[in-house]
């Protein structure tokens, strides 16, 4: 479903990733873990398109299409999703208004009939039990004035509106306490269907006692430098990130 | 060429002679011709028009006495109202109030009759003053315009709703739309005012409202500006509040090459409030100039301004509010704020917000912000499949909703958002 390829990739000529390799079927779980600055985040924007990133070399397929040449709405369309580490604050659109727009724009891509109001609201009600949404979240305004676990949720809450092919959760747990991570999980778990497949970008371990993984790696300097199951995650938690460190470097 | 000022002088001498009936020669429309000739049109040296070019204005030589309301008909007007609202329209075309166009009246809750009527002489100019130049010229060529007068202790429950037109399909017209509304005590009302222009040639609509707004009185006046490319706008609001009044007026600006609002709110009696509030989306080669003055001359009165530009293209959006507050006028509340939003780099904001505070006891703030739209929030949109140009028009909305939503009708608010999204270039329904 989605093959990296020696993905290199600069923000303000600073080279950040530096040939990237990683695939991914349908279905995976990926988690993707490594120390600050090693790179995750901007996988995860250039993987949606941010504008900020220029890739240098390499490929990303994603259903056959090389994507970096693609608009971030084009991704979107096609079944990227990204979940924000910082979501935005946008006064003046409701989100259900935003997820409106944004289902139909999708819908309208793919050659279907936009939904009218009474199947939007169906729809809605049908997705906010996974994440506790509330009717209240769904008429403020996108994030606004939202708590950081709100906000998380909302994310979920999205791509749940969405259905994606694949899900990029960009350190959805940071700032969480565990009843707010326990949240995000189950939604997450109640959207794995054995099709879709997620990139988990995590700082911490602890998420993936939630969102068992079906491999881990460990991004280190812009590379993927060591690859396993959920049990190397444990071993991170446990040793922290300088063997690696050592081992890549002799 | 004809100039503008010179038409002014040659029609000084037909109104001296032949083409104007005597009876309608009256002493002050020939005073306000004087007093305009003295003064000549604003220029940018002067301290209140500095930011804006009426170079177009005063290069065009216009018609100031068009004819008018054979110019339309009934189903010309029609979709020009507001869809869905329950409204008494009243039809002015060139200025001229005209009556077969219009609903027939449905209550007894008001009455209207001609704004030249010795009723209405008791109010006429007692606001709007002819040292202004454009009052001047409006003094002496308005045409054909009402006095709204709701009776005491009344509420109006239809909207009164003045639709306006400029047809300059033959010729440059320019219109002196003058209308007066008087709120007796504790009365209510709410109106709308539409400006709408038919363009061969460049027009002028200079249109002069007068409200007296009474003791507990409470008055919306909601105005949509959505004249077209070739249309210059001057217009004047003035209101003066009696003892705990209300006067709401929300000014949404879309259409028109040039456009100048100038709103005179004077609180001159305890309690008084008055919300002021301004929507401009200026795109190519239009000027949008919003002067705003609050008198606060009396104690315990509250006024908020919230005026904003989005500009696009080479647009040029100018705000203006000046709050003044006099000695006696303790515990006074008055704030503003001035929010833009610029679209290209071509785009041009001026903003000038202007406290002058004379009481010691009182609460006042303004602020003014120009930037450019949040680039994190176009991306977060676009991350969830809406395209660039519909993101864009979705975030201008969320920046222009809260404008919006301060008017009390529903029917407008929807007519206002559908608009908004034209104007924007969206296919999106922006909702209220």
């Amino acid at each position: 479903m989605l093959s990296i390829k020696n993905l290199k990739a600069n923000i303000e000529d600073k080279e950040i990733l530096k040939g990237l390799n990683l695939e991914i079927n349908p279905g995976e779980v990926h988690a993707i873990m490594g120390p600050n600055g090693s790179g995750k985040s901007t996988l995860a924007s250039v993987l949606a398109g941010r504008e900020e990133y220029n890739v240098t070399e390499g490929e990303v397929i994603f259903n056959g299409e090389n994507i970096l040449e693609m608009a971030p709405e084009d991704r979107a369309r096609k079944g990227i999703f990204l979940a924000f580490q910082y979501p935005i604050e946008i006064p003046g659109v409701s989100n259900a208004n935003f997820m409106k727009t944004a289902v139909n724009e999708v819908r309208k891509s793919k050659g279907l009939a936009p939904l009218d109001s009474k199947e939007f609201l169906k729809l809605m009600r049908e997705k906010m039990q996974l994440v506790q949404v509330d009717k209240t979240m769904t008429q403020r305004s996108v994030n606004e004035g939202f708590s950081g676990g709100e906000k998380k949720r909302n994310e979920i809450f999205q791509m749940a509106m969405l259905e994606p092919e694949l899900g990029v959760l960009d350190e959805t747990d940071s700032g969480l306490d565990i009843d707010a991570l326990r949240i995000v999980a189950d939604g997450v778990n109640a959207l794995r269907d054995g099709k879709r497949s997620f990139i988990v970008i995590t700082h911490y371990q602890r998420l993936l006692d939630y969102i068992v993984p079906d491999f881990v790696h460990v991004l280190y300097k812009g590379r993927i430098v060591k690859s396993g199951t959920k049990e190397l995650a444990l071993e991170l938690e446990e040793k922290g990130y300088d063997w690696i460190k050592e081992e890549v470097e002799i | 060429m004809n100039t503008l000022t010179e038409t002014i002088s040659e029609t000084e001498q037909q109104i001296s002679f032949e083409n104007i009936a005597s009876e309608k020669l009256t002493p002050e429309r020939k005073l306000a011709i004087d007093t305009f000739n003295k003064s000549g049109f604003p220029s940018l040296k002067d301290e209140e028009w500095k930011y804006l070019d009426l170079s177009v204005l005063k290069n065009t030589p216009f018609n100031h006495q068009a004819p008018a309301c054979t110019k339309l008909t009934l189903s010309d007007i029609e979709k020009y109202k507001v869809a869905g609202a329950d409204a008494i329209t009243l039809v002015f075309i060139n200025g001229v109030y005209c009556p077969e166009l219009s609903s027939q009246q449905r209550d007894n809750t008001f009455s209207i009759e001609s704004v030249e009527s010795e009723l209405a002489a008791h109010w006429f100019g007692k606001l709007a003053k002819t040292d202004e130049p454009f009052i001047a010229l409006n003094t002496a060529f308005h045409h054909g315009g009402l006095l709204i007068h709701i009776k005491a202790g009344q509420e109006v429950k239809q909207t009164i709703h003045l639709l306006h037109f400029n047809d300059s399909r033959q010729e440059a017209v320019a219109a002196h739309p003058r209308n007066l509304v008087v709120a007796e005590k504790n009365s209510k009302v709410q109106l709308i005012a539409t400006y709408h222009s038919l363009n061969n040639f460049t027009s002028l609509t200079n249109s002069v409202t007068e409200f007296f707004v009474g003791e507990n009185a409470f008055v919306e006046y909601d105005v949509k500006q959505d004249e077209n490319e070739k249309a210059l706008q001057i217009n004047y609001v003035y209101a003066q509040q009696k003892r705990d009044s209300v006067f709401d007026i929300s000014t949404v600006t879309i259409g028109g090459k040039m456009v100048r609002n100038n709103l005179n709110i004077a609180l001159t009696e305890t309690g008084g409030t008055a919300h002021l509030n301004g929507l401009t989306v200026g795109g190519k080669n239009q000027t949008v100039d919003n002067h705003t003055l609050v008198d606060h001359a009396s104690p315990h009165c509250e006024s908020f301004q919230l005026y904003k530009n989005i500009l696009d293209d080479n647009a040029h959006g100018i705000f203006n509010g000046k709050i003044f507050v006099r000695q006696d006028a303790q515990k006074t509340n008055a704030f503003q704020s001035s929010k833009n939003v610029l679209l290209s780099d071509v785009a041009v904001m001026n903003a000038k917000p202007q406290l002058e505070i004379y009481a010691d006891d009182v609460k006042c703030s303004h602020g003014a912000t120009t930037g450019q739209l949040d680039e994190e929030a176009l991306f977060y949109f676009r991350s969830r499949g809406i395209g660039k140009k519909d993101a864009l028009a979705l975030l201008n909305y969320a920046f222009a909703g809260d404008v919006i939503e301060k008017i009390n009708n529903d029917a407008l608010k929807a007519d206002l958002l559908k608009l908004l999204a034209q104007k924007l270039n969206t296919e999106i329904e922006f909702e209220g």
